[in-house]
C-alpha cells in the first residue's frame, strides 16, 4: 500500500530480518542439523532414532502438560523440538532409549513448565537433563568408537556390541593430550557425545546463528576466550597451543558455548552481564576441567552460572545516556562511599540514672546486675548439670568405646598383613600417612602397615595398606569412603584389592607392573593405586632414613 | 601449609562443600533473606562475621579442651559458643557502631542459632583444621552461603513460583528450586587441587 502525502514520508532503515520466536527456534534447528548429520555417518541410524525419542519425547509431555493443566498446546511452538534435539545431541549415541524419554520429562515438565513454560525458565532445560542423567550410573562413562554403525537394539550390552574407545576429555582429564591429529578433532573421528563429535560442524552451525543474528557473538567469544586463555597459560603437556586447540575442540565445550549458553531465557540481557557471564562460565569450566571428578565441566559451568544470571544483570545494568562511563563508575563508587561513612565508631557514654531519695548512687545499677546474675546463675547451674552428665555417660562409655576401637583397629591390621602375630604403632610422622604400624612376627620386623586417605571421585577415601620389609604389597583395606554406589565401589571389592597382593614397585594403570582399572571405576581404581604407592614409597623412605628416635613410654 | 592448598581449602568451602546446597545448613536466616538479594547480602555478611570470629575461637578452645582432657565437653560448649558470639557482637556493635549495628541487628539475631556456625566448627574440629585453615574455611563457606542466598533472592524476585500446579506451589516449588541449585554443584563434588 502506499501512502500519497505532500511531505516526503522517512522511514528510519530496517532489516530483513524479522526474528519471531517461531524463526529463531527454526534457524536453531537448521544450525543443529550438520552436527546430527555428522554424527549419523559416524554411528547410523541409532543417533537418529534417539533423536526422534527425545523430540518426540519431549514434545509429548509439553502437550501432556498442557492438556491436563487446561492449557493450549500450540502447534508453531517449536522450542520443545528444540530442546529434544539439543537433548538427544548431549547423549552418548549408545545411551539407552529411555535416558531420553526420562530426560525429556525432567527438562519439559519439572525444570520448563513448573515455572510458567516457555521463557520462564531459570535454567536450560535440555541441559538440566543431561546432567541429571550423567549422574546416573554406567551411562555416560562408556564411548563407541565412531565408524562402526550400532544396532538398534533399545539397550545395547556394552562388551559384546560396542567397540569402546577414550574420548578426548579423558585424556585432557589425565593430563595427557588426546593421541589425535587437528583434522581428526575438528571432523569429529574419535567418540564422544552425539553433539560433541565435530568441531568443525558446530562452528558451521555457530556461524550460520550469527549470520542470522540470533545470537550475539559476546557469550560464546568471552566464554571460548577465557577457555583459551586460562589453557594456553596452564599448560598440562605438550606446548600451549598444541593443549589449548586440544581443549577447545574436545568435549561439550563448543555445543556448549554456542547453542547452550546463548540461551535467550538463562543468560543475562545487559551487555556487561553477558560478558561477566562468559568469562565466568569459561573460569569454571577450566577449574573443573583440570581438577573436578567429572572430565567434562562445560555443563556443571553453564547450570552454575545460570542460577547467578540474575545477579548478573543486576551487575551489568545499561548506563544511562548522556553520562559518561568514567563518571557513572565515580558516582557509583561515591554514593558507596557516602553510605559506609555513616558507620562512625563511637565511645559509648556510661548512662546517668536519675537519683532517688534514700539510695545511694549507683545502686541502681548493681540492681540491674543483680537481674542479669539472677538469669545467668539458672543458666550457669542449667550447664554445670549438663556437663557432669556428660562427664557421667563419659566416664561409663569411654573404656567400652576404646576397647572397642582398639579391636577394631587390630583386626583392620591383621587383614592387611595376615602373617604377622604382633602389629604396633610406630612413632614415624609422615604428612601423608596418618598412622604407621609395623608388623612382627616371632620378634622380626616383617612389613609395615600405613594408613592413609587419598582423594576418590566423591572425596576422600581412608585406606590402610600392608607392606612387607622387601616392598611387597600384602594386603589393602578401605575403612571409609563416599564414592557413588555401584559404580564407584566396584573398584573398592576384595577382589579388586587382591589383585595388588604380591606387587611391588611403582604401580601403573597401564602398561608395564599394571593393575587394569574396573571400567565404570575409573577414577576410584587410580585413587586405590595412587594410595598403595604413596604407601610403598613412604615404606621406602623410612627404610631409608630409619624410624626416628624412639622414646620409651612415649606413644 | 602451601598457598596452593589454602586456595584449595577456599574454592572447596565455597563451591564443592558449599554449606547450603551440599551439607543444607545455613538456611535458618531472616525469610526476607530468600526473597530480597540486598537483605540476604547482610544476612550473609551478618553469618559470615559471627561464623569466622567463632570458629577462630572454637580452634582455641578445642586445644583447651585437649590439654585439659574434657574433649566430650566440645560438642556442649561449641553449640553455646555461637549464640555467645552473635551476642556479644550485637552488643558491641550497638554501643560502639551503632548506625552498623541498625542494619545488622536483626540478622545478627537470626543467624544466632544457624546450622552454619556449628556447622562448621564441627567440620573444622573433625578435620583437625589449623587456626589459618580454620579462618579460610569459615570465610569461604559464609561468601559461599551468602551468593547462595543472594542468587536464591534474586530467583524469588525473576522466577514465578505460582505457575505450577496447585499442589506444587509455596514451599515445594521452593525446595525443587533448590534442588535444582544443588544438582548444578553436583560437579563440583570431590573437587581437589593437589
Amino acid at each position: 500500500m502506499t501512502r500519497y502525502s505532500i511531505f516526503p514520508v522517512r522511514r528510519h532503515p530496517r532489516f530483513a530480518t524479522s526474528s519471531t520466536p517461531l524463526s529463531i527456534m527454526l534457524d536453531l534447528i537448521v544450525a543443529l542439523l550438520p552436527t546430527l548429520g555428522m554424527a549419523t555417518y559416524f554411528y547410523g541410524p541409532r543417533v537418529l532414532m534417539l533423536t526422534l525419542i527425545s523430540i518426540g519425547s519431549c514434545v509429548g509431555f509439553e502437550w501432556l502438560y498442557l492438556h491436563r493443566s487446561g492449557r493450549t498446546w500450540s502447534a508453531t511452538d517449536l522450542s520443545a523440538y528444540v530442546t529434544g534435539l539439543l537433548l538427544a545431541l548431549c547423549l552418548p549415541p549408545t545411551a539407552p532409549y529411555w535416558a531420553p524419554i526420562l530426560g525429556g520429562f525432567f527438562a519439559i515438565v519439572v525444570v520448563k513448565q513448573f515455572y510458567g513454560g516457555l521463557g520462564k525458565n531459570f535454567m536450560n532445560p535440555a541441559l538440566a537433563a543431561r546432567m541429571l542423567l550423567c549422574t546416573f550410573p554406567m551411562m555416560m562413562t562408556t564411548w563407541a568408537a565412531p565408524m562402526n554403525w550400532l544396532s538398534l537394539s533399545p539397550t545395547l550390552d556394552i562388551p559384546v556390541d560396542v567397540v569402546s574407545m577414550a574420548t578426548p576429555m579423558s585424556y585432557l582429564h589425565n593430563g595427557l593430550l588426546p593421541p589425535l591429529t587437528n583434522a581428526q578433532m575438528l571432523l569429529g573421528q574419535h567418540s564422544g557425545s552425539i553433539g560433541e563429535m565435530s568441531a568443525l560442524m558446530l562452528l558451521l552451525g555457530g556461524a550460520y546463528l550469527l549470520v542470522r543474528q540470533v545470537i550475539t557473538p559476546r557469550i560464546p567469544v568471552t566464554f571460548l576466550g577465557t577457555v583459551a586463555i586460562l589453557t594456553y597459560l596452564f599448560p598440562q603437556s605438550g606446548t600451549p597451543l598444541e593443549w589449548m586447540t586440544a581443549q577447545l575442540l574436545s568435549g561439550g565445550l563448543l555445543l556448549g558455548a554456542i547453542f547452550m549458553a546463548t540461551d535467550y531465557v538463562t543468560s543475562p540481557t545487559t551487555p556487561r552481564g553477558q560478558a561477566i557471564y562468559g568469562i565466568c562460565c569459561g573460569i569454571l569450566t577450566v577449574l573443573l576441567r583440570y581438577f573436578g571428578s567429572y572430565p567434562d565441566g562445560v555443563g556443571w559451568a553453564i547450570l552454575t552460572m545460570n542460577c547467578a544470571v540474575w545477579l548478573l544483570d543486576r551487575a551489568g545494568m545499561p548506563r544511562r545516556f548522556g553520562v559518561h562511563h568514567f563518571n557513572r563508575t565515580r558516582e557509583f563508587f561515591l554514593a558507596v562511599g557516602a553510605d559506609f561513612s555513616k558507620i562512625r565508631f563511637q565511645v559509648p557514654k556510661t548512662p546517668r540514672l536519675p537519683l532517688k531519695k534514700g539510695e545511694m548512687p549507683g545502686e541502681q545499677h548493681l540492681d540491674k546486675l543483680r537481674a542479669i546474675w539472677k538469669s545467668f546463675s539458672v543458666f550457669a547451674c542449667l550447664l554445670i548439670a549438663t556437663g557432669l552428665l556428660l562427664a557421667f555417660a563419659h566416664s561409663m562409655t569411654d573404656f567400652t568405646i576404646r576397647q572397642h576401637d582398639q579391636v577394631e583397629q587390630a583386626e583392620l591390621l591383621a587383614e592387611v598383613m595376615p602373617t604377622a602375630d604382633i602389629i604396633s604403632e610406630v612413632p614415624y610422622r609422615t604428612p601423608d600417612a596418618s598412622l604407621v604400624s609395623a608388623g612382627y612376627r616371632d620378634n622380626t620386623l616383617i612389613g609395615y602397615c600405613i594408613t592413609l586417605n587419598v582423594n576418590g571421585f566423591g572425596g576422600l577415601i581412608n585406606m590402610t595398606v600392608g607392606i612387607d620389609v622387601d616392598g611387597t604389597v600384602t594386603g589393602i583395606a578401605v575403612t571409609d569412603h563416599s564414592e557413588t554406589l555401584e559404580m564407584g565401589t566396584q573398584a573398592l571389592t576384595q577382589d579388586y584389592f587382591e589383585s595388588f597382593i604380591g606387587r611391588s614397585g611403582t604401580i601403573r594403570t597401564h602398561g608395564a607392573n599394571s593393575v587394569d582399572v574396573v571400567s565404570g571405576a575409573t577414577v576410584t581404581s587410580r585413587a586405590i593405586a595412587d594410595g598403595v604407592n604413596k604407601a610403598l614409597s613412604i615404606v621406602a623412605d623410612m627404610q631409608e632414613k630409619g624410624m626416628g628416635d624412639y622414646e620409651y613410654g612415649e606413644v | 601449609m602451601s598457598t596452593i592448598q589454602l586456595i584449595a581449602l577456599a574454592l572447596s568451602a565455597m563451591l564443592a562443600e558449599n554449606l547450603v546446597l551440599v551439607h543444607s545448613m545455613g538456611i535458618g536466616c531472616r525469610s526476607t533473606s530468600f526473597t530480597d538479594p540486598k537483605e540476604g547480602r547482610r544476612s550473609g555478611i551478618a553469618l559470615t562475621l559471627v561464623m569466622v570470629v567463632s570458629g577462630t575461637l572454637s580452634r582455641g578452645i578445642d586445644q583447651f579442651l585437649h590439654l585439659m582432657g574434657v574433649e566430650f565437653l566440645s560438642l556442649l560448649i561449641f553449640s553455646l559458643l555461637v549464640p555467645a558470639v552473635s551476642v556479644v557482637l550485637q552488643v558491641f556493635l550497638h554501643f560502639f557502631l551503632p548506625e552498623l549495628s541498625l542494619r545488622l541487628m536483626n540478622h545478627l539475631k537470626a543467624v544466632s542459632l544457624n546450622a552454619a556456625g556449628l556447622g562448621a566448627i564441627l567440620l573444622a574440629s573433625q578435620r583437625s583444621y589449623s587456626v589459618g585453615q580454620t579462618f579460610i574455611f569459615t570465610l569461604f563457606g559464609g561468601i559461599g552461603v551468602t551468593l547462595v542466598m543472594m542468587c536464591f533472592a534474586g530467583l524469588r524476585e525473576e522466577v514465578s513460583f505460582t505457575s505450577c500446579p496447585k499442589s506444587f506451589r509455596g514451599a515445594p516449588i521452593l525446595f525443587i528450586t533448590a534442588g535444582l541449585m544443588a544438582m548444578a554443584m553436583v560437579g563440583f563434588y570431590g573437587l581437589h587441587i593437589a
